[in-house]
């Protein structure tokens, strides 16, 4: 490690032309992506271990996540390659401005994709300008927020006075120096929490109160409004002893909202812990130069890239390698979003730091590049020079630029998708882990279908041009990759309501989320009809993949033959097949399932299986057809097919036996039963796998074929407890609320549930909690 | 680009030590502390001065009678005050949330009929029967862009209608005279009446909000919420530039054509010369612990008479404990 920090040390010893003494690259700043910084106290190791669970929380609407939203958690964007990181495609969101470049919207001119009450948010209204974000890393930020303004205002030039056509700009904000964001428009870290939990979850809070914000690892409080500061962060300035600080203390408002929850519903010791944790993640720790790593710095260097991607600032603990001077540049036409920030223009954006950049792909504003070399290659406006220069470079040397960023941390948490280098698989029979009967033998299969499951597919892999994640991962991940997905990972879908019923837009039912040439993709004009869509787990799905036609239809009753309120009917395909996977059981097989979910949900062309109709063959992306080989897709499929059921916990048998007995009693096994394979093996998936209308009166969902709007296939349930939220719009945040939305075929189960005692309800929930 | 000079004032201390001319440091007025919000300032005559605030919920006026501040306890229950405009000592306006219209004769408060339920942030007259205030309610979904007039009978709404998109409300209202009133609000909208019409200009990237001048050809602006803005009229056209680097400004003052007093976030007090575009940015300080420091929080008005200003404010990001500010320091022969 001292070798790295000599290196770094050493090239920061340009300062020293101007006769004071070179800053020294402090040792205890560096760590692995998202571990927190060695300098930490064992009282702040604390703090940051509560912050990252923070981080990691699922709000629920319960807990006052909306009423317009684009995510549940912070980690949800912030997790490549690990909690803190920046955020992989799928995760891109929009700003939104009007002609006058205000932003509009509830959140700041955040786009919300969610509205708790309309699913789909629609388009902010006088919107006139939309532009693309990717969210951004927060490794070593707490280091960024100690710089002094003058260490960044040092190195403006907003007129380009000596002539090298590079004019930094400083961004402020209330007074402060820019420094987070894009466009260095934030200039706290509590501001840039605060902010984007109210515009991404909307989760409102107050500001952190005087004593708190002292007590940070980056100390914000006001002068004069607590009794003490802290060395070296807060100075006198001048000869009148006016005290400044360096890290702002904005925004000081609270923010509240409309909806159920009281505000603020983030309570200050959670948001003290979220902050600090932000503020001690550690600065990314650079690999050991090697004579690559050090031609490619010299090569950086020469062709101008350090003009802007300054080495260092100085800060009150010596030089920050961060590789950016955090002044606002003119990218050119070709990088330029129209956004307006602070001091920012349209086309000016701030420079990005560049340690750990090898493990936060994808790169830019906007997330357009997928690598390096065409991060580099879209530079334009001031630094269209250095670019031209990188391509004028051979082969050999731009391959050198790159390991030399390379080597700036991080390099070995790179992953294609979120899953570690060399992840284990899982024990057979857990989550995650295979089925027991799978042969060893099959294991490098596996393997390769979880690799191809949480890869994020790259726009030249195909991804697109409209699409709602970029791996399957992406929705599937919770408990662990396979899982199922959190609210804000809905899928949208839409219909048009003609005379009193829900039909299909020619151009279908899917509304996606993301697009390549649409940054949010046009839904059909008449669609007044959204329905979100829930990611189901895909555990135990081989079984049901075996289980016959003839049992799923053994327990169809459509027309309520037998009078108990209960009318099951099979998803019948138009060539006879009969459907059991997804909401509306519309997928008769994993197989299909793999097919449908490339195509639809990540916009990946499939090639042509015997046997099988689902997928599109083709898209116009400028990609060639198929995006993806029958061998990947049968990986992929058998990854599927071998993921181990959902693994029964019991806690309390006495109690969940009691409860097995009332789940019956109240009729849930009227839908809700296990099924069987061919050798009588049941599979205790609970569900029928049947279409039931549960819907309240007069609802309107979204058809699909024979499949009405208002029906819905019986969701399993086992592994209920680790794959919250419930129902088909994830609208429930707890299974008791799940079962009182149960309307129509479910009332009269609902209605008995209600009617029990708290203790038999309790008994009911502990064994569908043990599932 | 704008370039701007700013300086803290330092000469200007070591001026007054030496006893060479008045002292045009910031000083305390007096401990506002339990005050409330300070909004606004106005007086007739340095020992006579309005301050207006409270809380959200809680107007309040505090007065200077020459001596001492108190707060006037007469005053009837209303929401927040929000601003104070006068003919003399026995004609003072003062307007403030939910429509509320207050008039002071000399002798008693008396609440006048609103026609608006909007929150009126602004109020000037030309003349005592033509008196305009102007407001919005901000602070929630349904604001609407409010101006209403006193013709020295009552207050009635005044029809007009703003073009430029998503405008909130109006925020301050200043004239020279009937037939040239101005008006500055959200979105950097700015209005005026000639008389027969009222014409929009956008002038600003972000919220006006508030204004002053000297005559018809000098009339300064200022505004902006994260970054200040600063804005002038020369008789012809507005100039709007980012007031780089001082934070949102709230309030100006103006004796001297072309100097305007600007008060803002944090403690921001500066001068800024309306021909050259250059601030010079003072200081106000205060005692903390036997500290001198800056003050931290926010001024949201200034107003002159005779050969004092006044600048008023408070911690206004939190209605949960309103706590003013107050300031006060001598003009120079310029200024």
């Amino acid at each position: 490690m001292n070798d790295r920090i000599h290196t770094i040390a050493a090239a920061a010893l340009g300062l020293a032309l101007t006769g004071c003494p070179s800053p020294e690259v402090p040792e205890d700043i560096f760590g692995d992506l998202g571990e927190v910084a060695p300098y930490a106290t064992e009282e702040q190791r604390a703090t940051f271990d509560r912050g990252l669970d923070v981080m990691a929380r699922q709000w629920t609407i319960e807990d006052g996540l909306g009423p317009h939203f684009n995510l549940s958690s912070c980690g949800g964007c912030h997790e490549r390659p690990v909690p803190g990181g920046g955020g992989p495609r799928y995760r891109n969101f929009l700003l939104v401005h009007d002609e006058d470049d205000s932003p509009v919207g509830p959140g700041g001119g955040v786009q919300q994709q969610f509205h708790v009450d309309r699913s789909r948010h629609p388009t902010h209204e006088g919107t006139s300008t939309v532009a693309l974000r990717n969210a951004i890393p927060f490794f070593g930020v707490g280091l960024i927020a100690e710089l002094p303004g003058e260490a960044i205002e040092a190195h403006a030039d907003p007129d380009d006075a000596d002539g090298d056509g590079i004019s930094g700009r400083v961004n402020r904000d209330q007074g402060f120096v820019g420094r987070f964001g894009r466009k260095s428009q934030t200039v706290s870290v509590e501001g840039f929490i605060r902010g984007p939990l109210f515009n991404h979850l909307g989760i409102t809070s107050n500001p952190l109160p005087p004593e708190l914000k002292a007590a940070l690892p980056v100390p914000s409080a006001l002068p004069g409004t607590v009794g003490g500061t802290r060395e070296g962060l807060i100075e006198a300035d001048g000869d009148v002893g006016v005290v400044r600080m360096h890290q702002a203390a904005a925004p000081d408002s609270p923010i509240t909202d409309d909806d159920a929850a009281p505000d603020p519903e983030i309570s200050e010791e959670d948001l003290f812990d979220l902050v600090s944790m932000s503020m001690l993640l550690a600065a990314p720790e650079p690999d050991p130069p090697t004579p690559e790593s050090e031609a490619g710095h010299a090569l950086f260097d020469e062709i101008g890239c350090a003009d802007c991607h300054r080495e260092s600032l100085e800060g009150p603990r010596g030089s920050i390698p961060l590789y950016s001077d955090l002044l606002l540049h003119d990218m050119g036409e070709e990088m330029a979003d129209g956004v307006r920030m602070g001091l920012a223009e349209g086309s000016e954006f701030r420079t990005q730091p560049l340690w750990g950049v090898a493990a936060v792909q994808p790169y830019l504003h906007d997330g357009r590049a997928d690598t390096l070399d065409e991060a580099i290659r879209w530079h334009g406006g001031e630094a269209q020079r250095a670019r031209e220069a990188y391509e004028a470079l051979s082969d050999a040397d731009r391959a050198l630029v790159i390991t030399f960023l390379e080597s700036l941390g991080g390099l070995d948490q790179r992953s294609p998708g979120l899953l570690p280098p060399d992840a284990p698989v899982d024990d057979p029979g857990t989550y995650g882990g295979p089925r027991t009967d799978m042969a060893e033998a099959d294991m490098p299969r596996f393997e390769q279908g979880r690799a191809i499951f949480d890869e994020d597919f790259r726009l030249s892999a195909g991804l697109g041009p409209t699409f709602n994640g970029d791996s399957c991962r992406a929705c599937h991940f919770q408990p662990v990759i396979g899982g199922s997905g959190p609210i804000d990972v809905n899928v949208t879908r839409q219909a048009i309501l003609m005379g009193g019923e829900a039909v299909v837009p020619e151009m279908g039912t899917m509304a996606h989320r993301q697009g390549v040439h649409a940054m949010r993709p046009p839904i059909d004009d008449a669609s007044d009809v959204f329905e979100l869509r829930q990611t189901p787990a895909i555990f135990g799905l081989g079984l049901v993949d075996e289980i016959p036609e003839a049992e799923i239809l053994a327990h169809e009753d459509p027309e309520d033959a037998d009078g108990d309120g209960i009318s099951g009917r099979a998803h019948v395909l138009p060539d006879g097949r009969v459907g059991r996977l997804g909401w509306k059981a519309n997928v008769p097989s994993l197989a299909e399932f793999s097919r449908d979910g490339m195509s639809n949900e990540l916009g990946v062309t499939v090639p042509d299986q015997p046997g099988m109709t689902f997928g599109n063959a083709t898209d116009d992306d400028a990609i060639p057809d198929p995006e993806i080989t029958v061998e990947e897709l049968e990986a992929l499929t058998f990854y599927m097919a071998q993921l181990a059921p959902p693994p029964r916990t019991r806690t309390d048998e006495a109690l969940e036996d009691q409860g097995e007995v009332l789940f019956a009693d109240v009729g849930c096994t009227g839908c809700h039963m296990s099924l069987a394979l061919e050798d009588g093996t049941p599979v205790p998936l609970f569900s029928d796998l049947l279409l039931h209308d549960v819907m309240p009166e007069g609802a309107h969902g979204v058809p699909d074929g024979p499949a009405t709007d208002r029906e819905m296939r019986t969701a399993p349930l086992w592994g209920l407890a680790e794959t919250a939220p419930y129902m088909h719009d994830g609208r429930s945040g707890t299974i008791e609320d799940a079962i009182a939305r149960h309307h129509g075929e479910a009332s009269a189960s609902a209605e008995a549930y209600a009617a029990l005692s708290a203790e038999e309800r309790e008994a009911l929930l502990a064994f569908l909690r043990s599932l | 680009m704008l370039r701007q000079r700013v300086l803290v004032l330092v000469l200007v201390a070591l001026v007054a030590l030496v006893g060479c001319g008045p002292d045009t440091t910031w000083q305390p007025a007096f401990d506002a502390t339990e005050a409330g919000w300070l909004m606004n300032v106005w007086g007739p005559s340095e020992d006579e001065r309005f301050a207006v605030g409270g809380g959200l919920d809680d107007g309040t006026v505090v007065r200077f009678d020459g001596e001492t501040w108190a707060e006037d306890p007469s005053v009837p229950d209303t929401p927040l005050l929000n601003w104070v405009y006068g003919f003399g000592p026995d004609d003072v306006h003062v307007v403030g949330n939910e429509g509320t219209i207050l008039h002071w004769d000399g002798s008693a408060w008396a609440a006048r009929e609103s026609p608006t339920d909007q929150d009126l942030w602004g109020v000037w007259g030309a003349a005592p029967d033509d008196v305009y205030a102007v407001g919005g309610t901000a602070r929630g979904p349904d604001g609407v862009p409010t101006i209403v007039h006193f013709d020295g009978d009552a207050w009635r709404a005044v029809d007009v209608t703003v073009e430029t998109e998503n405008v909130a409300a109006f925020f301050k209202v200043w004239g020279t005279g009937p037939d040239d009133v101005w008006v500055v609000g959200d979105r950097g909208v700015v209005m005026h009446w000639d008389g027969a019409a009222w014409t929009e200009e956008k002038v600003a990237r972000d919220d006006l909000v508030s204004l002053w001048g000297t005559g018809p050809n000098d009339i300064v602006a200022v505004g902006g919420r994260g970054n200040g803005i600063v804005a002038h009229w020369d008789g012809t056209e507005w100039r709007s530039e980012f007031a780089e680097p001082l934070p949102g400004l709230n309030g100006v003052w103006m004796r001297e054509p072309g100097v305007a007093h600007i008060v803002g976030l944090r403690g921001t007090v500066a001068v800024f010369d309306a021909e050259t575009f250059e601030i010079t940015e003072l200081t106000a300080s205060r005692t903390v612990d036997g500290a001198e420091v800056r003050e931290p929080l926010d001024f949201h008005a200034i107003h002159g008479v005779g050969g004092q200003v006044v600048a008023v404010g408070g911690n206004l990001a939190f209605p949960a404990d309103p706590r003013g500010i107050a300031y006060l320091r001598e003009l120079g022969d310029q200024e």
